[in-house]
């Protein structure tokens, strides 16, 4: 997953309960999603709260090392 | 771990994390001796060695920067052990520093802001009236995992069906979640959208089906909100929300055929970008349909212990918003707390120098976790206090191993005003703290006493041996618990026989538990709203007790002690506990 801020790598699941365009992801277990959000911008003005819900990202599936290669090749 | 089915409030239900303590107390990870980095390595100490090293780096820092160089955390865990809570933030004020955090910034600092904007203070927590609510909405919170956020439900599953038996329960979340399914209805409500849909709800009953005379008698700004909700019509709001028009006219319909409605959102929706909106836009969706502080709709839980109903609330006053932290002037200070997101850049720029973690793991909680643990690696004194080793532990300069739930005893003071009855509970420790474990009222009382500072709650002395987590709780607190005091409802536990809560004229009156209760009922229902609880013309919407409604019944006091027997609740041998 990579956001403007950041990229988390993490094991994605199908889930037809999640509405489609949507990426359900758990706060404070399993890798730090805090990885895809940033603390400089898209801060809240009134609290000082981070956008931590609703965080535009796109989704790619890893590449090995080798595919990389291959592609830096290609 | 075993539910008990007489208890008033659980009636047995335990949650995935409560059956999970046993093994929480036997982790692995727990944290069993006091350790101080040298180098690399995190070395095993003495107390003594400790607070020797730690004091010693706090005065250096202090002297060369000032207070606010030192920094205090105070993680969501700490709100459930108040004694420690109540010591640590006493500690805080000694050091005089503006450095003060919490994870109120991180997850729903939306909740405190439209709380304190539109009913008058921060700490109102509008609850679901469950017994009577004819329609429930609940925005991106998924209870049937979490059981609520601020919104304590023990077994929400039998709620939600209960709720869902007498009436409606829709649920709003791009997830269909555990909820969703015990739900009349699931809207995927497209993230960040919350607002829109709110907007349009709003919208539409301003029209039609809003309580124009409770609006009158209670609300200001009624037509500066129409006129904000206009731009959500049918079209747009669809079009934002991803949802099907009929599916909006559905949920209007809803309400209309309700009256009023209870409505509650979570994490979702005050983790977004219009987490304010929203927040704002669901309480006045409970104040237009004349809901808020009305059975069927919204009340308001002023706590066993906590009596947020004599707390006092001031009247409306619009004080200029403090600035933040050096490093981010920008970000507002509210709430006494700087936020969150501030705290890397403070390290960074050299403003923050030591931290004090308490019950928190800010290295996975925060926004940035990689920027946040590169600055916590830089820190003079990260001193961590906690029970199991956390990613933010693995960084600190000083591990500060605390007793756990069942190593100490604990009252509900600090989560009373989210559960689902005016309720408190005592329990003592049930087992001997392990092996170096310390509780964090004795932890920060020690640290204090090494630093010039008395942070103990009433005049209690931190080197007395007789002073123990019973004192430390029963201690007077400040302002309020005089107030309560006062009123004849102040608490006690008989320290020879081990446990109970209750409220009596004097710490030596064991009448029974019930007794106890319906005085403090009698002198709750003697109070009245103080004409300073409304805002500046005096048609503010504020906190009032459930007990004053007659749909309540079993949201009157009740008092609680664990185990259920006739010493710990004063009575004599053979007679039938209360």
């Amino acid at each position: 997953m990579t956001s403007a801020a950041g990229t988390l790598l993490a094991t994605v699941r199908v889930d037809d309960a999640v509405a489609r365009g949507h990426v359900s992801v758990p706060h404070g277990f399993g890798p730090p999603v805090g990885s895809l959000i940033s603390s400089a911008v898209d801060v809240d003005v009134l609290t000082g709260m981070a956008l931590q819900s609703g965080v535009p990202i796109r989704l790619e599936p890893e590449r090995t090392d080798r595919e990389a290669s291959d592609a830096l090749e290609a | 771990m075993r539910g008990d089915p007489e208890h008033p409030v659980t009636h047995g239900y335990t949650c995935a994390k409560g059956r999970a303590m046993g093994a929480m107390h036997h982790a692995p990870d727990r944290l069993d001796e006091p350790r101080v980095r040298r180098g690399d390595t995190l070395v095993p100490a003495s107390w003594d060695e400790l607070f020797a090293d730690l004091a010693g780096a706090l005065s250096r820092i202090t002297e060369e920067s000032g207070p606010d160089a030192i920094g205090t955390y105070f993680g969501s865990l700490s709100g459930w052990d108040p004694a420690g809570r109540a010591v640590a933030e006493a500690f805080h004020r000694a050091l005089g520093s503006r450095s003060r955090y919490t994870s109120t910034t991180t997850d729903c600092p939306a909740k405190p802001l439209v709380a304190q904007a539109v009913l008058g203070h921060a700490a109102i927590t509008p609850l679901p009236d469950l017994e009577s609510c004819a329609l429930l909405v609940l925005i991106g919170t998924n209870p049937v995992v979490s059981h609520g956020h601020t919104w304590s439900l023990p077994d929400p599953v039998v709620a939600l069906r209960t709720a869902r038996r007498r009436g409606e329960v829709w649920v709003i979340d791009p997830r269909a979640t555990e909820t969703a399914r015990l739900a009349t209805r699931h809207l995927a409500c497209r993230a960040g959208t919350d607002h829109a849909l709110l907007g349009h709800l709003l919208r539409e009953l301003l029209i039609d089906g809003c309580d124009s005379r409770y609006l009158d008698a209670h609300a200001v700004g009624v037509d500066a909100l129409r006129a904000a909700v206009e731009r959500f019509d049918a079209v747009s709001t669809a079009s934002t929300t991803g949802l099907a028009a009929p599916d909006l006219v559905a949920l209007v319909a809803a309400i209309r055929r309700a009256g009023r409605v209870a409505v509650v959102t979570g994490t979702g929706a005050t983790m977004g970008a219009d987490a304010n909106l929203t927040e704002w836009f669901a309480t006045a969706l409970t104040v237009v349909t004349g809901s808020l502080d009305r059975p069927g709709g919204m009340w308001c839980n002023p706590g066993l212990l906590a009596r947020l109903d004599e707390s006092g609330i001031a009247a409306h006053k619009s004080k200029p918003l403090q600035a933040g932290p050096p490093s981010r002037p920008e970000l507002p200070r509210r709430f006494g707390q700087y936020p969150c997101v501030a705290m890397a850049d403070e390290i960074e720029g050299g403003h923050l120098r030591a931290l004090i973690s308490l019950a928190g793991n800010p290295v996975v909680a925060f926004a940035d976790s990689h920027r946040v643990a590169a600055a916590f690696r830089t820190l003079e004194v990260l001193a961590v206090a906690d029970i199991r080793q956390t990613a933010t532990a693995d960084l600190a300069t000083h591990v500060v191993p605390c007793t756990g739930p069942f190593e100490r005893a604990d009252v509900t003071s600090g989560v009373e005003l989210y559960q689902p009855g005016i309720a408190g509970q005592y329990v003592p420790a049930v087992v001997v703290p392990g092996a170096s474990r310390k509780p964090l009222w004795w932890i920060m009382g020690q640290l204090g006493a090494r630093l010039g500072h008395r942070v103990l709650p009433g005049d209690l002395d931190i080197d007395d041996p007789a002073v123990d987590d019973d004192a430390v709780l029963d201690a007077p607190r400040g302002r309020r618990l005089h107030r309560r005091a006062s009123q004849r409802a102040e608490w006690h536990h008989p320290r020879t026989s081990h446990a109970s809560v209750g409220c009596s004229q004097t710490p030596t009156d064991h009448r029974s538990i019930s007794h106890q209760a319906s005085s403090l009922a009698s002198s709750t229902a003697r109070c009245r709203p103080r004409p300073s609880c409304s805002s500046r013309d005096g048609k503010g919407t504020t906190s009032t007790r459930g007990s004053r409604h007659p749909g309540y019944a079993r949201t009157a006091p009740c008092c609680w002690c664990i185990p259920r027997t006739p010493s710990n609740q004063g009575l004599p041998t053979g007679a039938e506990p209360a």
